[in-house]
């Protein structure tokens, strides 16, 4: 069995912006006769190598002066493998064996391959050598250099097979998407995008090189994402279907308006109908609202509404579906029954006495369809909530149940955590409240 | 590798709503059980040094809540980590029905590195109300069926089976710990034979 592990002289240049390690390698190919993955046999070879191979391991202090510079004048040798998803470089071939508990050894640092773009720097002004540049996903950069550039071509070539084995973190793959579908947009990830097409014109420029089996792997991959996403383009958008016809104007997951229009009323005919269903089977269920109903007799029930069938009377469904039912129809609205515009409206509300009128200002405003559903909503809950010696479910409860099942933000925001204890408490009040906020 | 830093284990306790997970969490961390019958709002958490395999350990277990409104919390609550409770109640059959969506549900946010192998322990709670599960067999079929799965049925009422059943969640989220930090320097790339003749040259 074969390895690359190498004898390598590095140095780095500068961290976080641009992190270059350089390696002025001394490469070694490393025949090891072991099967079970390690590297820890001694080797003849590399005790003779790491005699000539001065091993300097300061890391140069003053990393910013020559990050202006950018001349590399410190190298640093180390022990680098060429692991599956890491470069790892050791101190020597010794930090690498393997000891009980770190199979792995020392390792001084890791650079992970994960998404990493590998160029080839030709012979320029700058560069005396040929060099392999690693950029990584974090955007830290390493160019390792090679005394021998057969080898370090090797290494190239390695890199990049490693870095397409990996290729699945989607990083890669949606770049090829982005470039391939839309032109116009430019706008997502822009910094990236540059970066990825030098290493695609780096790749291409390899390709007279020897042995690039390589980057002839990568252009057929290249063909599949472009037919792929040729696929996807030409797939016709929801809103086609919609006008078309193909797809219905479904109860679940529309605008209340929408909903309301299509059943004639003030409030969707689906909330009126499931309230009477529930309420039909008594209010007596111990946690009902808070005990979760099937799923998948959730969903039946939601099919058969989406189809216009509103029998919600069958013994098939048990009162924790029904309710769970009416939960999910909140959810899945478009917009929440309390419209994103008013999310940040109510969250402030005064806690003094004040905040009774500004909630009931506050509730006047919404739209009729809104006002109208919350209305009936809240007049069934409170039916729930006079029961709560059987059911358990204090007005506490319900609200905690309902708030985030009737009020969420437009966009997910940091304080998500605070943001759940206001969407409970404001449905506790407008509860508790409900006789001064909504006219009789 | 001697005795570095402690061990920092991240649970993750997820069932539907009112199967008892935040009684489970307070019976084995505080060992008190209320009678309060009141809805978890997001998310909570609680730790307790456990020794396992003569380690100590700190568990953090994350108690979350059932509405399903608050699934979506999922991403920033799962990710890390090292262990999954599944909580059903043994006496609503059909919150042992959802055990799937549940597990389906973490392996989807958490993304855990070899999702066949990530360690789960299904906790079959209320057993003060009757003392077996009429899904015992078919809980215990489709724990065996998952892979890396363990099963208890509990009381968070009376504590029965409780310390056990997180002492088992302690010793799995400690080897799923121990396998992700040895996955961090996987085997070296295998190189074909003939590159070995080019160090020939090398004026080394």
């Amino acid at each position: 069995m074969m390895y690359v592990c190498d004898i390598m002289t590095y140095s780095v240049l500068s961290h976080k912006d641009y992190c270059a390690a350089m390696v002025l390698s001394k490469v070694l190919i490393v025949t090891e006769a072991k099967s079970n993955g390690d590297m820890s046999s001694p080797d003849d070879n590399i005790s003779e190598l790491e005699s000539n191979s001065k091993v300097s391991r300061t890391i140069p202090p003053k990393l910013q002066d020559r990050l202006k510079t950018r001349s590399i004048k410190n190298w640093n040798t180390s022990y680098v493998v060429l692991a599956k998803t890491n470069i790892i470089f050791y101190k020597d071939k010794k930090a690498s064996t393997s000891q009980p508990g770190s199979p792995h050894g020392k390792p001084d640092f890791i650079v992970p391959l994960q998404d990493a773009q590998i160029a080839k720097i030709s012979k320029d002004s700058s560069n005396k050598k040929t060099v392999v540049r690693v950029s990584t996903r974090t955007g830290d950069q390493y160019v390792l250099q090679n005394d021998d550039e057969k080898t370090l071509l090797i290494w190239f070539m390695q890199l990049e097979l490693a870095v397409a084995d990996l290729g699945s973190s989607g990083m890669e793959s949606n770049l090829r998407v982005v470039r391939s579908t839309s032109q116009e947009d430019t706008k997502s990830e822009p910094k990236r995008k540059p970066s990825f097409k030098l290493f695609h014109s780096r790749n291409a420029s390899t390709s007279s090189s020897p042995g690039d089996d390589g980057s002839l792997e990568r252009r057929k991959r290249g063909d599949i994402w472009d037919k792929l996403s040729n696929f996807v383009a030409r797939r016709p958008s929801k809103d086609v279907l919609e006008q078309k016809g193909i797809i219905k104007d479904a109860v679940f997951g529309a605008h209340l308006k929408q909903v309301c229009d299509k059943d004639k009323a003030k409030v969707p005919k689906f909330v009126t109908r499931a309230i009477e269903a529930i309420e039909k089977r008594g209010l007596d269920h111990d946690g009902m609202y808070r005990v979760s109903g099937n799923l998948a007799t959730i969903q039946k029930i939601r099919c058969q509404i989406d189809q216009d069938n509103y029998n919600l009377d069958s013994e098939e469904w048990d009162i924790h579906a029904l309710t769970g039912c009416l939960k999910l129809f909140f959810r899945e609205l478009r917009e929440p029954l309390f419209p994103f515009v008013y999310f940040d409206k109510f969250i402030p509300c005064p806690q003094s006495s004040d905040r009774l009128k500004a909630m009931k200002d506050l509730v006047s405003t919404l739209p009729k369809c809104n006002y109208e559903t919350m209305k009936t909503l809240f007049i069934h809950l409170l039916k729930v909530i006079d029961q709560s010696k059987e059911n358990r479910m204090q007005v506490h409860n319900i609200a905690i149940v309902f708030g985030p099942t009737l009020i969420w933000p437009e966009k997910e925001t940091p304080n998500l955590a605070a943001n759940m204890i206001y969407q409970s408490r404001i449905v506790e009040f407008l509860l508790l409240e409900f006789k001064h906020i909504f006219k009789s | 590798m001697e005795t570095r830093k402690r061990a920092f284990l991240k649970v993750i306790i997820l069932g539907d709503s009112g199967v008892g997970k935040t009684s489970l969490m307070n019976q084995y961390v505080n060992r008190r059980f209320s009678n309060e019958y009141k809805a978890t709002i997001g998310a909570d958490f609680l730790t307790r040094d456990v020794t396992v395999d003569n380690k100590l350990v700190t568990l953090q277990i994350w108690d979350t809540a059932g509405q399903e409104r608050f699934a979506s919390l999922g991403v920033a609550f799962y990710r890390g980590a090292d262990c999954c409770v599944l909580v059903y109640d043994v006496t609503a059959p059909n919150t042992m029905d959802s055990l799937d969506a549940w597990r389906n549900e973490f392996l989807e946010q958490a993304d855990p590195l070899h999702h066949d192998e990530f360690p789960f322990v299904v906790i079959g709670n209320k057993t003060d109300i009757q003392a077996k599960s009429e899904k015992n067999s078919v809980t215990q079929s489709w724990c065996s069926g998952k892979g890396n799965v363990s099963y208890f049925e509990t009381s968070a009422k009376n504590g029965s089976r409780v310390e056990e059943a997180f002492q088992t969640v302690a010793q799995k989220a400690l080897e799923q710990d121990t396998e992700l930090t040895k996955e961090a320097y996987p085997s070296p790339i295998q190189l074909p034979q003939d590159n070995n003749k080019s160090h020939e040259g090398c004026s080394c």
